[in-house]
């Protein structure tokens, strides 16, 4: 009996030193532990589906572009920043722009930027579509050396980071229930009932319609529509403020934005389709644009009921549209060790 | 049992192997020499010198001398003085200052500089009551700098309405370690200003720096001097620092001594830049100053041997026969030297704590004959500095003296002036009353009822001075510009 209880703790020990046990990248030799990064995974946005999921934009560095540690050896060392970029939503992305900051552009210097030649690298992504499960993608490549190498400096360490600017629509089109009569007795079998029926599964868009709540009278009908940024490291702001054409000293994004920009989404009037009778909007509250808080806003729309006994199921498109900004960062070690 | 251990074995194998680590390594090179607080680092060898010698012998004095920080000496010296009882009891053969020079660290010398130096000495006497030790003192004084680079954030910082935090990085106070040299930058302080008209930020830096090494500091002019014990050390915020950012030099200043650790000294620096987006950049501090190291002091005892050796101090003969150190007396010396009963001259006996000793030169009015060996005088050094330096003991005024001495002037005093002046006690001539000159030195502008040094050739009837009483020897002047200390009656249009 104790042979077996030291052999089982034997085993035991041999398990815990075996995961300690790391690769030099901080992978775990055995495939245990939580690895360095999941942006290298199969399952992250870069497989996401059409009209479903929060991303718009989704975006990385390549592997080994930046390399975590650089030796700089003398002026002139160079090194390569490749962005891989993926439009992982249901909207086309047209004229989205992509800074690199981060860094002293007196010592690393760019010497040649694909596609464009210069930053900002403007680009167009077609969105997921049925054709294109993927989503569009576009890899910026940044060659840069590294120049005014700062005398009696052993190493620095910027961060780099990549910003992309664009401009976006969040489209969801949720089946109301048009039931002139919501009051009357619940035996009466109706087609639909009005409730808040709306199962969120994603738009494919990163600001999101999370729910719709529905009220009605036999004259009006009220809907709650429930709006959020899905995003926590993503920024919402005022599509006016999207401008490729204007540089770092413009007030405009990524540089200048600032609090009474962001967390702003415009929309357009909600309307049910069909041309014949439907709902007519009477109002909605607050105005466009919208200001989320937390990252959530509400929009309360009155319609007027449409002239019919009839009980009817409706799609209602509401459409958002906003500028985005995704950002990724990566710190680079810069060593020097070229001979004085 | 067995399976005891086995398992025990097992459990020892598996402690080393987690240690392992496959794949890559951190980092192929070390390429951080800018570590450190000290500078130089001098020890002695082993044995050398010995702990214990015989009366008479000679021995050498080694030194090891390592460069333990990242800048290279280029001029450094190391002093070996004889600081114990009895002056003459140790004479240094070669010269009691050595030059060296030595790398400091890189990348390919992480150890930096290594040197040997020896110092050939020999003991020519001892004290006639039983010492403890005779007692050594060795200090190194050398070039340096401090080369602190350091990663600031630069932020874009606006008067309108504050921008949302997508900065990548963040203004915090910097703590930094060391830099491989006796003075340090201890911490950085950033502030920002809006951007001003001209489209650019006014950057500030706090920077902290102290002395780490345990030394003192000196001018980077007269390090040699104060090694030598004719200069003096300066204090830690008389050390110019500049300071370079994005090839901008900035404007640097002392502030003075931090409240919460007067240990630090504060400079700020300054500049403005343009700052379009949020990014970290290198901030390049520098000092250069001369270092002087904390005395190391080497003790060691020396043995008697009985016998017929001197037991007081052989003197060199031609600097007399013992007149001015005591009485002769019975002992054999070196060939050349004569044993005497004092180790120092009847000058310094004599004058001692006054600032007498045996010099070549002499301060004016000091010397005391016949009290020093060979050609030397006992007297005060003559000061071979500026005439009105601040360290001058004997300190005066560069005056023109048109061509007299100084004696109009109050008396010569030491130091130098600049060709056709002369180093005198006063800046006034004598001629002007005590009163009237009081603490101003200047000439009153009406002369009249007032003495006032003229030309003689000014003076009588039909010329401009008519003078009540007339002194000499209290004007400057020679030949036709002789000057005559006048009681002014009138002045004659």
């Amino acid at each position: 009996m104790k042979e077996k209880l030291v052999l089982i703790g034997a085993i035991l020990t041999i398990i815990l030193f075996v995961t300690g046990c790391t690769t030099g990248d901080g992978q775990t030799g055995f495939g245990f532990g939580s690895k360095s990064s999941d942006r290298f995974d199969d399952d992250t946005p870069f497989t996401a589906q059409a009209h479903q999921g929060d991303d718009g934009l989704a975006l990385q560095f390549a592997k080994n572009n930046p390399p975590t540690k650089i030796y700089y050896t003398s002026a002139g060392t160079p090194f390569n920043v490749i962005v891989e970029l993926r439009n992982r939503g249901a909207h086309q992305i047209d004229d989205a722009y992509l800074y690199l900051t981060g860094y002293d552009k007196n010592i690393i210097q760019d010497t040649r930027i694909t596609p464009g030649g210069s930053l900002p690298v403007t680009f167009d992504l077609e969105p997921v579509t049925n054709f294109n499960p993927e989503g569009g993608y576009e890899t910026v490549e940044v060659e840069n050396t590294i120049l005014n190498w700062p005398e009696g400096t052993d190493s620095y360490k910027p961060t780099i980071r990549a910003s992309v600017c664009y401009r976006y629509e969040t489209v969801a089109n949720p089946v109301i229930c048009i039931d002139p009569h919501p009051f009357s007795s619940l035996s009466e079998d109706k087609p639909c009932r009005v409730r808040n029926s709306y199962d969120y599964s994603g738009q494919g868009a990163p600001v999101a319609i999370t729910g719709v709540e529905q009220e009605g009278t036999e004259d009006l009908l009220h809907l709650k529509i429930q709006v959020q940024n899905m995003q926590v490291r993503g920024v919402v702001y005022d599509e006016d403020k999207y401008n490729p054409d204007r540089g770092p000293d413009s007030s405009s994004c990524p540089f200048n934005l600032q609090y009474k920009d962001i967390n702003k989404v415009d929309y357009d009037d909600p309307d049910f389709s069909g041309s014949g009778t439907k709902p007519q909007l009477i109002e909605c509250k607050p105005d466009s644009p919208i200001r989320l808080v937390d990252n959530k806003a509400t929009i309360f729309c009155k319609f007027s009921m449409p002239e019919t006994d009839e009980i009817y199921q409706s799609p209602v498109n509401i459409r958002l549209h906003y500028g985005y900004l995704n950002y990724e960062e990566m710190s680079v070690d810069i060593m020097n060790v070229a001979s004085e | 049992m067995g399976m005891y251990k086995i398992t025990i074995f097992s459990i020892v194998v598996l402690f080393f192997l987690s240690g392992c680590e496959i794949g890559t390594q951190d980092t192929v090179m070390d390429s951080d020499v800018h570590t450190g607080t000290q500078g130089l680092i001098i020890s002695t060898i082993s044995g050398s010198p010995p702990k214990e010698i015989l009366h008479r012998s000679p021995f050498q004095i080694g030194l090891e001398l390592r460069n333990k920080g990242a800048t290279n000496i280029n001029n450094g010296y190391v002093l070996v003085k004889y600081i114990g009882k009895g002056k003459d009891y140790f004479n240094i053969l070669d010269e009691n200052t050595k030059a060296f020079s030595l790398e400091g660290k890189s990348v390919l010398n992480l150890g930096g500089g290594y040197d040997i130096l020896l110092f050939n000495v020999e003991n020519t006497a001892v004290s006639k009551e039983e010492e403890p030790g005779y007692f050594f003192g060795i200090i190194g004084c050398y070039d340096y700098k401090t080369s602190a680079s350091v990663e600031v954030c630069l932020n874009p910082v606006s008067a309108e309405t504050a921008k949302i935090g997508l900065d990548v990085c963040s203004t915090d106070d910097l703590v930094l370690g060391s830099q491989g040299a006796p003075i340090a930058v201890k911490k950085i302080k950033e502030y920002i200003l809006p951007k001003q008209e001209s489209g650019k930020s006014i950057v500030y830096f706090n920077v902290y720096l102290q002395n780490v090494g345990g030394g003192s500091i000196a001018l980077l002019e007269n390090y040699t001097d104060v090694c030598r014990g004719k200069g003096k050390t300066i204090n830690l915020e008389d050390v110019k620092i500049s300071a370079k950012i994005k090839n901008e030099e900035m404007s640097c200043e002392k502030v003075g001594k931090d409240k919460e650790n007067p240990e630090q000294v504060i400079f700020i620096c300054s500049t403005a830049l343009e700052i379009l987006e949020s990014h970290t950049t290198i901030l390049n501090i520098e000092a250069k100053y001369g270092y002087i190291t904390k005395e190391i002091g080497v003790t060691m005892k020396v043995n008697k041997i009985a016998g017929d050796f001197c037991e007081y101090v052989c003197i060199k003969e031609e600097w007399g026969v013992c007149d001015v150190y005591g009485e002769g007396t019975e002992g054999k010396c070196p060939d050349g030297m004569k044993c005497c009963t004092e180790s120092t001259s009847l000058c310094e006996r004599d004058h001692q704590n006054d600032g007498y000793g045996c010099y070549d030169e002499c301060a004016e009015g000091t010397l005391d004959k016949d009290k020093c060996p060979g050609d030397l005088k006992c007297c005060k050094e003559l000061y071979v500095g500026g005439c009105e330096d601040e360290e001058n003991p004997n300190k005066g005024n560069c005056v023109n003296t048109y061509g007299t001495s100084c004696n109009p002037f109050g008396g010569v005093r030491d130091g130098t002036c600049d060709e056709g002046l002369r180093c005198c006690a006063q800046s006034n001539p004598l001629c002007m009353t005590e009163e009237e000159l009081g603490d101003s030195g200047v000439n009153y502008a009406d002369e009249v009822d007032n003495y006032y040094c003229v030309l003689e050739s000014e003076i009588g009837n039909n010329k401009p001075y008519t003078c009540a009483n007339t002194t000499s020897s209290k004007c400057p002047g020679m030949g036709d510009n002789s000057k005559i200390c006048c009681y002014i009656e009138s002045k004659n249009n």
